[in-house]
């Protein structure tokens, strides 16, 4: 049974504003899934989905093969939510929080709570008004962590934060639930930490999934090309090569994304353009984000 | 003078600066609340015994609507962070800031002046010896000074810093101001202009030395940072555990102080606002219990009722707030059932609280008497309680004595023109002869206080008669009270429990309306602009029921009159009175169960939305 699973699932926000067409993916235990996607991708809807906080218009949502909507205690006892915009009760010492949060979950590990409290070196008897947002963040995570949740959705878990902050941050998460066997769900900008951290990727783009694959699988299966732009090589025309998924103008060059290996990319540019010595490389995550979902947005429109 | 540049500036500021997007909003709640209160000042005075407002009320009333500007709507920031990185003077953005916040404030005593003028016109209609007392020309300088006054202090709080101090001290620093210069305004309301130059004048002086104390350029942060006493600085956190002390909950039980303190503690207020929430609905449950009649009016009893809309209007004004906090409960394992009932239960218990305080006052007192007999010039009469009138559709009655003496029984119709009429199946006219005024009295007492004694004896008992005529009564005062001293009225039956239903019902119904905006197709906006209608609506449904009585189209002391001798015919069954109290708590549960459920199924934006004047004055 996977830990979670979209199924078919569309949403639309007023007028039409369709944020998600279509979306199907699955999350099986113990992995550490990336959700990738430009701003207003859907992503933070997604995620407010799987915690029931919002309700899916079509298609089907299950968190550990329940329902969320309909039995929201038992998917929300067994789960970590932590997001970027999410509030702590400001005039709430940290020691309270924790005390709130202690009463909610039956599951709570004091030796957990410890741990985390003694690397965050958070004051318990701060308000959380006074707190920095880095400390804010880190408190969310301790109460998100410390009972031991099968599951954690981090929805840009760690926006605005200093890169320090934000390894330490992540990589304490991460630890921590990778001990426990937990999965983990998470959505970020940085796609530093998601190849740090993520063993697979969900990449979201106009509503849909663009990719979903293992990183290690993706990064030997993309390969960037740079043509040169001219009459025999319109975007049309290159956009028809198979494994072609993306062309973008760069100044006097093209730039495509081929679903293929470096190599195999050359000999198909060879093949049917005749052009001989095309640049092929691998691609990083971060480039592969930019031509995939960056390098649609100027030929479309 | 002015150079133009300045005068732009100023004028710049004016416009767009203190006129936030929410400003009109205030002014409408302003303008709607002074004209509520003011008609309720009138309507007072016009059935007291003298007839004529204290200019203090009225004085009073217009500072309400100032006060609700200075402490929500007042615009703290004398220039923004762009205007502090230009070479602008700090004496020239502080001249712009104050022409801003002193015209937002002329705004709101228009408004105020406005509708307190149209309902001075409605109100002398009704009653003219009121013209003399409502001259409301009179208050301007003396509220126009206030004003300066109130602004010239609040200038005086930290004239180096870009924006004046906010939090709770800054709060309650403007709260005492407000206050203060309100006792003043209660104080000189009537008095000579005099008055009103020496608070100008006083104004002046302040703001002339705030002035002269401006820097060359307004300071982002204070000079010197807060100090703030810092306890457990550093793995303070892990401390108690460590330390081998239990923690102070146990997991899995959820500590109902903690999420009270989350839902109720927010700014601007802080812990503050679940005792602002609490008095609020303790005061609104007691308004509508009677609190004003009670100490003010105590003959205008059923004017309570008048205030159902009003009781609406804020349990709703109540809960909105509270849902800012939700966001944050939200992703944990609370059940959407505790969550509303922690919202909604605390604010309706003390609004019923202070109903029940105030009845239960109004129990323990002499009660108004069911019947009375009055003689006042040109004529004398047998006055019943609404209770115990009647209603019929067929127009009114004509009421007739066993030896043939007729007249058609006092009458009030429900609508204009309408057949549905409240009667007293006990009234009588300067015409009626003494005979027929004793066979209405016993027929009274007998319907009010379940004793028979026949018109003869009523005649004999208590009128002084001359030919066919009553002249006077044979003991001391006019009131039923001292007529049947030592007899206690029937129970006026189950009116307030169904007062409360219908208070408590419409609110859960407009309420679970309110929540099905909670959806994530549904943008804030939509959100804000439903809430303020309905909320516009609930009070136009106030004014209008005051407005439609005196145009005579509606009457709806008539329609509470209908449903109170209904109840008191109730009241006289036990099995009725059990069946209307079962009836109105299975209503009120219902209502509730309707709202929980709308509740559940709510989807929370992740911003919370602004939907109180409060949330806005929130920075």
């Amino acid at each position: 049974m996977s830990v979670v699973d979209f199924h078919r699932i569309h949403h639309a926000y007023e007028r039409g504003n369709q944020v998600l067409r279509d979306v199907s993916f699955t999350v099986e235990r113990r992995q550490v899934l990336g959700l990738l996607g430009k701003n207003g991708a859907g992503k933070t809807t997604l995620l407010r989905l799987a915690m029931g906080l919002l309700k899916a218009q079509e298609g089907e949502v299950r968190l550990l093969g329940l329902d969320p909507r309909e039995r929201p205690l038992e998917v929300k006892l067994r789960v970590g939510y932590v997001s970027e915009d999410q509030i702590l009760p400001p005039a709430l010492r940290v020691r309270q929080v924790l005390d709130f949060h202690r009463g909610v979950f039956p599951t709570w590990d004091e030796e957990v709570a410890r741990r985390l409290g003694e690397r965050f070196e958070i004051p318990s008897e701060a308000k959380i008004k006074t707190l920095s947002r880095g400390q804010v963040r880190q408190v969310a995570l301790l109460c998100a962590i410390a009972h031991r949740p099968e599951l954690l959705i981090l929805d840009e878990p760690a926006g605005g934060l200093d890169p320090a902050a934000r390894r330490e941050f992540l990589e304490t998460s991460i630890q921590l639930l990778n001990e426990a066997g937990s999965t983990i769900l998470f959505s970020s900008h940085y796609m530093s930490d998601v190849e740090r951290l993520a063993d697979r990727i969900v990449m979201l783009h106009d509503g849909g999934v663009l990719v979903d694959s293992e990183l290690d699988e993706l990064r030997e299966s993309y390969s960037l090309a740079m043509v040169p732009a001219g009459p025999e090589t319109s975007p049309e025309r290159l956009r028809a090569l198979a494994g072609c998924t993306s062309v973008r103008r760069r100044g006097d060059s093209l730039h495509l994304v081929f679903e293929l290996e470096p190599q195999a990319a050359e000999s198909l540019l060879e093949r049917e353009l005749g052009i001989a010595n095309s640049r092929c490389s691998a691609l990083a995550l971060e480039e592969m984000f930019i031509e995939l979902v960056g390098g649609q947005a100027p030929e479309s429109s | 003078m002015m150079n133009a540049a300045r005068a732009d500036s100023i004028l710049y500021r004016a416009v767009s600066r203190s006129w936030s997007s929410w400003l009109p909003l205030l002014l409408l709640a302003t303008g709607l609340n002074t004209s509520l209160l003011f008609g309720w000042i009138t309507a007072a005075a016009a059935r007291g015994q003298s007839s004529a407002v204290p200019p203090a009320h009225l004085g009073l009333l217009f500072w309400s609507g100032l006060a609700l500007y200075l402490i929500l709507g007042y615009e703290r920031r004398r220039c923004d962070r762009l205007e502090l990185t230009l070479p602008l003077p700090a004496h020239r953005l502080w001249l712009g800031h104050l022409a801003a916040v002193y015209s937002a404030g002329l705004a709101f005593l228009g408004v105020g002046l406005g509708g307190g003028w149209l309902m001075a016109r409605v109100a002398v209609r009704l009653q003219p010896s009121l013209e003399a007392s409502l001259t409301l020309r009179r208050l301007v300088p003396l509220l126009l000074a206030s004003l300066l006054l109130a602004v010239a202090l609040f200038e005086r709080d930290d004239p180096p810093q870009h924006r004046i101090r906010g939090g709770f001290a800054g709060l309650l620093r403007r709260l005492l101001v407000v206050v203060a210069i309100g006792a003043v305004v209660w104080v000189l309301s009537g008095r000579p202009i005099a008055w009103s130059l020496l608070l100008a004048g006083l104004a002046a002086v302040s703001l002339v030395n705030t002035y002269r104390s401006l820097p060359g350029s307004f300071l982002l942060l204070p000079e010197r940072p807060v100090r703030r006493p810092v306890r457990g600085r550093t793995g303070a956190l892990a401390a108690p555990s460590a330390a081998g002390s239990a923690p102070r909950s146990a997991p899995g039980k959820l500590r109902w102080r903690l999420l009270v303190r989350i839902l109720y503690d927010f700014p601007p207020w802080g812990p503050v606002t679940a005792w602002v929430e609490l008095l609020a609905a303790i005061f609104i449950g007691a308004l509508f219990g009677g609190l004003f009649e009670l100490f003010l009016v105590p003959e205008t009893e059923g004017m309570r009722f008048t205030q159902l809309p009003l009781v609406v209007y804020m349990l709703v004004v109540l809960f909105a707030p509270l849902t800012t906090q939700m966001s944050s409960l939200d992703p944990l394992p609370i059940s959407r059932r505790v969550l509303f009932a922690s919202v909604i239960v605390p604010s309706l218990l003390a609004m019923v609280a202070g109903y029940a305080t105030v009845r239960l006052i109004v129990a323990t007192r002499p009660a108004t008497p069911l019947v009375e007999y009055r003689i006042e010039e040109p004529h004398a009469w047998v006055g019943v309680q609404e209770a115990l009138m009647s209603a019929t559709r067929t127009g009114p009655p004509i009421l007739e004595s066993p030896w043939g003496e007729t007249h058609t029984a006092w009458h009030r119709p429900l609508f204009k023109g309408g057949e549905l009429v409240l009667y007293s199946p006990y009234s009588t006219t300067e015409e009626t002869s003494a005979r027929f005024e004793a066979l209405m009295l016993s027929r009274a007492i007998a319907a009010g206080y379940g004793l028979q004694m026949p018109w003869e004896e009523a005649l004999e008992r208590y009128f002084e008669v001359d030919g066919d005529k009553i002249v006077g009564l044979k003991h001391e005062g006019v009131t039923g009270h001292e007529l049947f001293a030592g007899v206690e009225p029937r129970s006026r039956g189950p009116i307030s429990v169904i007062a409360l239903t219908m208070a408590i019902v419409p609110f859960f119904l407009l309420l679970a309306l309110f929540l099905r905006t909670f959806r994530a197709t549904v943008s804030d906006r939509r959100r804000r602009a439903f809430y303020w209608s309905f909320l516009a609506a609930l009070l136009i449904v106030m004014i209008g029921g005051f407005t439609f009585q005196v145009a005579g189209w509606f009457n709806q002391r008539v329609g509470w009159a209908i449903l109170e001798s209904l109840a008191f015919r109730w009241g006289q069954s036990p099995t009725a009175m059990v069946l209307t109290w079962l009836l109105c708590c299975l209503g009120m549960v219902a209502a509730y169960w309707l709202a929980q459920r709308a509740f559940q199924r709510i989807e929370l934006p992740a911003t919370p939305t602004k939907f109180t004047l409060v949330d806005f004055a929130k920075e």
